[in-house]
């Protein structure tokens, strides 16, 4: 076993270093454990059959896709105060972004697999569904944004004040099904007036589906964010490069051609 | 189709994206560690 030495820094490496080989081991196991539940141990639904266990996938990518939009505003909201500026926010949120973005596609593909055999509809201009589409592409714009060559204080600004105006649209994805009349069920499992009954064995498949997407969430957002920095250090390398070659060039006395 | 392939086409799926974006995470932070010195590396390993 490694021993961490050289100073608090060097022992926040260590243990940030256990953290993430932790998390990635906690990760895999909870989706091993996920498949056993969703797929074997779990009971088909008396109305829908086998179909129900496309809602351990679909329900989990959706919490992943609020919570990774949820990150995104925070980071972009503290890179906009000043008191609390920091590039590592700007990357934060791109990272969190780009994860959202790959649960809310989840999110939408899932729903249009469930949709076939429960709704008999691929797809449907339903409030919840159209909002959770607009999103998606909110967020892939958010990201083709944050590829435009700028300035990078330049960047990181407007990326924030996109992420923030983009989030709008998360409570009403969330409250679509309240505010309209929808094909797409309404909350049920914390739904108070519908006191709502979950069979155990669909509960706990449904619980450690949420819990196996929180962790490999957190896992990508920090696999996600490491690369960030990385990128971006070897950006600054190149730009480091370029600035000094031009020096160097600036720096040769002119070439006296003999008269 | 019946329930079951659409149960097995979206679990697949599923899979199938998690492991494509964790590859390319993957390979990116690979060719990344290439251009830089071990001490600008941060924590880039995997596992």
């Amino acid at each position: 076993m490694r021993v961490a030495t050289g100073g608090p820094g060097k022992a926040a490496e260590f243990w940030a270093r256990r953290g993430t080989i932790v998390l990635g081991g906690l990760t895999v196991a909870s989706l091993a454990v996920l498949v056993v539940l969703g797929l074997f141990v779990s009971d088909p639904d008396y109305q829908q059959g086998d179909a129900v266990r496309l809602m351990y996938l679909h329900v989990p990518a959706a919490w992943i896709a609020y919570l990774a939009y949820g990150v995104t505003s925070l980071a972009s909201a503290l890179y906009l105060w000043k008191r609390t500026r920091s590039p590592a926010w700007d990357t934060l949120a791109g990272a969190s972004a780009e994860i959202g973005v790959l649960f809310t596609g989840l999110t939408l593909v899932l729903g249009s697999l469930w949709g076939r055999p429960v709704w008999n509809v691929w797809w449907a201009w339903d409030a919840r569904v159209v909002s959770t589409a607009v999103l998606f592409f909110l967020y892939l714009g958010y990201l083709a944004l944050r590829r435009v060559p700028a300035d990078p204080a330049v960047r990181a600004r407007r990326s924030a004040i996109a992420a923030l105006a983009a989030f709008v649209d998360v409570p009403v994805v969330h409250f679509s099904v309240e505010w309209w009349r929808t094909l797409h069920q309404k909350g049920s499992v914390f739904n108070r007036e519908l006191n709502p009954t979950i069979q155990g064995n669909l509960a706990w498949a449904l619980l450690s589906g949420v819990f196996a997407f929180t962790c490999l969430y957190l896992y990508l957002l920090e696999r996600r964010y490491q690369l960030a920095v990385m990128e971006e250090a070897i950006e600054e390398r190149a730009l480091e490069a370029a600035i000094a070659e031009r020096r160097a060039e600036a720096d040769v006395p002119p070439v006296r051609v003999p008269s | 189709m019946t329930d079951a392939g659409y149960v097995i086409g979206g679990w697949t799926l599923t899979g199938v994206a998690i492991a494509g974006y964790v590859g390319r995470l993957w390979a990116r932070s690979r060719r990344a560690r290439r251009f830089l010195p071990p001490d600008e590396q941060g924590r880039s390993e995997w596992m």
